[in-house]
């Protein structure tokens, strides 16, 4: 017989409170409260760093989830409490001291580190230590900077340029506490981007300050520190280049911002809106040509120089001076002798053109994009026109003979007339007269680059860096860029252009260029397959046959 | 001392006795060959070895975790963990002693790369400052992918999972700077001190810049460091 043994009843006790029951039902969850609360600190913190925006929102998250783990804790308080002061409790807890601790011990090391950085440039010409001046300017940028480099990565000839620029750019970027940002972008796969930035020639490094939406551009190459470093003081509006315009002699005016005016106050403002700094320079008054002079301006003197204006202008053009020369048919002798000092002849009369003109004025030669010469001044052209010009040539000995040139003396012409062109001096006649006229075609413009006047040898004979370089462009006519023509065709941009190559040379900071020794690997078509193939096969086949031995000792 | 020597010394003739780390090598050197190339194919071709650094920085990812997944793991597997921690050792000269043997291998396959440096003399005349930058970051770059790779392994005794795991991590460490670059304010920051290879660049550019090396070298003691107190940590788990 089965024995049913009955069990004695408990005796009735008092009911467990609501706070007993409350507490026993969040023990029974404690780990989930646990793990709630740990994913909202986390996710909070996470939200808290990442999204700026939604901080207030994220610290009430991250609240929460603190909240969650205290009530977790008080809920599971004996289990918390025999895990703590357990022996298991009690070595988890000594390893979380001792990992916070050689944690705390080891990120103060590093920032010590990040505090205290030495940087050792290990390159044999110092390539990526920057000029304390640069330095400087990069401190105390009073603005973000954001400098775009148009390079196309597929053209090998750019690579050892955007390389370097790339190099350069890095060490501005990283001198300047995140002021100065840069990317490189491809013209060729963006053109708009290229086209936004105002870019129409590349490689190029477009600098721009954030703010103040200041735009100037380096062409490379050369890529050089002292042309970054200048362009930023010139977006940041530290510094500007100056360009002087000669005045006292009824040169064009460049307060005259009439329109249809002879002034050259648009061609000013160009100048102004390009982050030039616009000056008159009277020399009898000045003295001298000022030393930031980055470009003089001669348009259109209707009046001689007086020899000590002219004795200072020598001198200046002498030392490396740079300036642009727009003179018209009836420029005065003075002028004529300083340009014939570097072998450059101003024609005697008018061009005129029956082969590419204004419309019923033979006298205002068209000149389409077919007839400029290569130059980076003429390159990015379209059409452009000269109301009344004069021929721009070389001294007849050196077309005659061109081994009579001096060799410091270079001459690239710019921009020529049509076929159907010539020159007179008959002030009404449009028909050419044999005998009595210069058939063309005419140069209109000319870039001169020279070491030393023609008839002066060189002071010294050492590298051509390291003297100074006379820049000189002429163009036969200053109408062009007259208020009247000025904005007609791409007249403006050919003045731009012209100041602007000029500029080029002009530094705003003298920071003393590094010997840049371009390491190239010589090599033959024969070694370069050895170099290849070996470099390919020889190591991993050699280690892989090693590989292969000790598999088929250990099988 | 003595100790690490030892088990350094047992897990390199270990390393030479199976063709893992022969394969690895092997193909570590194929794709630095390869990139090496490439980088003077191209006209005026400068004798640098920076062409072949960057693509190798990123190889370490799969490369150090390959050539570590065994080095824990296996011994978990095999049950011998148990016996090396109960034997007179101390831990870290265990983790010590196995890092010191998988950067024994990573030296010796950066030896063989010296074969490029070698033609670079023969054919041109390179920069010697970037070549022994280049070598300096590499090998610190290297260290701290092994000991991710290592602690990886200390975590499980599938090495397909350690694998998975370190180069997870290295991915995450290697990209953080990528990922800087779409965040921004103190978050670009922190991510950017955290990357890896934002941290590599200086180097093969031929600057050394201290914090860089400070970096790697608190990665590494920093990983290792917590491979030993996972160790210790299965006394009482």
């Amino acid at each position: 017989m089965a024995r049913t043994t009955a069990r004695p009843k408990a005796p009735p006790g008092p009911a467990p409170s609501l706070v007993r029951r409350v507490l026993g039902w969040l023990a029974s969850i404690a780990s989930l409260l646990g793990a709630l609360g740990g994913g909202l600190v986390v996710g909070g913190g996470a939200l808290y760093i990442w999204v700026p925006d939604l901080r207030p929102f994220a610290l009430g998250v991250v609240l929460a989830g603190v909240g969650l783990l205290v009530l977790g804790a008080v809920a599971a308080f004996p289990a918390v409490k025999s895990a703590v002061t357990g022996r298991r409790g009690r070595l988890t807890l000594n390893a979380l001291v001792l990992f916070a601790l050689v944690t705390t011990i080891l990120a103060l090391l590093g920032f010590i580190s990040f505090r205290n950085a030495q940087r050792v440039d290990t390159t044999a010409t110092k390539q990526f230590t920057l000029a304390p001046q640069t330095i400087k300017v990069l401190r105390e940028l009073p603005e973000p900077v954001r400098a775009v480099a148009f390079f196309v990565p597929t053209r090998a000839d750019q690579a050892r340029d955007r390389q370097r620029a790339d190099d350069l750019l890095f060490e501005f970027a990283r001198r300047s506490d995140k002021k100065f940002t840069y990317q490189f972008v491809d013209p060729e796969a963006e053109p708009s981007k290229a086209r936004q930035m105002g870019v129409n020639q590349y490689p190029a490094v477009v600098f721009e300050a954030q703010e103040s939406k200041r735009r100037h551009t380096v062409l490379i190459p050369p890529v050089t520190e002292q042309d970054f470093t200048s362009a930023l003081l010139i977006v940041t509006g530290t510094q500007q280049k100056v360009v002087y315009f000669l005045t006292g002699h009824n040169e064009r005016d460049i307060t005259d911002v009439q329109e249809n005016s002879q002034g050259f106050g648009f061609a000013a403002r160009g100048l102004i809106n390009d982050n030039y700094r616009i000056q008159p320079l009277n020399l009898s008054q000045a003295g001298r040509v000022p030393e930031d002079a980055a470009v003089l301006v001669v348009a259109g003197p209707k009046r001689d120089l007086l020899e000590t204006e002219r004795d200072i202008l020598l001198n200046w053009l002498k030392g490396g001076g740079r300036a642009l020369f727009l003179l018209d048919p009836d420029t005065p002798q003075t002028f004529k002798d300083l340009l014939r000092r570097w072998g450059v002849v101003l024609g005697e009369g008018t061009v005129v053109d029956q082969g590419s003109s204004v419309t019923g004025d033979p006298r205002t030669p068209v000149v389409q994009r077919v007839q400029y010469l290569d130059h980076t001044i003429t390159n990015p052209l379209d059409v452009t026109f000269y109301p009344l010009a004069t021929p721009v040539d070389i001294l007849a000995d050196y077309k005659r003979d061109p081994r009579k040139k001096p060799p410091w003396v270079d001459y690239t012409p710019l921009v020529s007339t049509s076929p159907r062109s010539w020159v007179t001096t008959d002030k009404e006649r449009n028909e050419f007269l044999e005998g009595k006229d210069t058939p063309g075609p005419v140069v209109l413009g000319l870039v001169v680059e020279a070491l030393a006047p023609v008839d002066e040898e060189p002071q010294r004979p050492s590298p051509r860096e390291e003297q100074p370089m006379t820049s000189i462009v002429v163009v036969g006519d200053s109408d062009f860029a007259t208020n009247k023509y000025y904005y007609a065709y791409t007249n403006s941009d050919l003045f731009l252009n012209a100041v602007n190559w000029l500029a080029k040379d002009y530094a705003l900071i003298s920071i003393r260029p590094k010997p840049v020794a371009f390491r190239e690997l010589v090599m033959t078509r024969r070694e370069f397959n050895f170099i290849r193939y070996s470099s390919w096969f020889l190591l991993p086949a050699a280690v892989a046959f090693l590989a292969l031995i000790v598999w088929w000792r250990h099988r | 001392m003595r100790n690490t020597v030892a088990i350094a010394w047992k897990e390199t003739k270990s390393y030479f006795g199976s063709p893992m780390a022969y394969v690895v090598g092997a193909v570590f050197l194929a794709l630095t060959g390869y990139f090496f190339v490439s980088s003077i194919s191209r006209p005026f071709a400068e004798a640098t070895i920076r062409g072949w650094l960057l693509p190798a920085t990123f190889f370490f990812v799969f490369w150090a975790p390959a050539l570590t997944m065994r080095l824990f793991a296996e011994e978990q597997k095999l049950g011998t963990l148990e016996l090396l921690l109960t034997a007179p050792v101390r831990d870290w000269e265990v983790v010590l002693g196995k890092f010191l043997a998988s950067l024994g291998i990573l030296v010796g396959t950066l030896a063989l790369t010296l074969y490029y440096v070698l033609l670079l003399f023969w054919f041109g005349d390179p920069d010697v400052g970037p070549l022994l930058s280049g070598y300096l970051g590499i090998l610190l770059y290297g260290s701290a992918c092994l000991a991710i790779g290592l602690f990886a392994s200390s975590l499980t005794s599938n090495q397909i999972v350690a694998a998975i795991v370190g180069s997870g991590v290295l991915l995450l460490m290697t990209l953080a700077d990528q990922a800087a670059q779409i965040v921004g304010g103190i978050a670009s920051r922190v991510l950017e001190q955290i990357s890896l290879t934002a941290h590599f660049d200086d180097f093969a550019r031929g600057v050394i810049d201290t914090h860089n090396v400070v970096y790697y070298l608190l990665v590494t003691v920093f990983v290792l460091f917590l491979t030993e107190r996972n160790l210790d940590s299965r006394r009482w788990r």
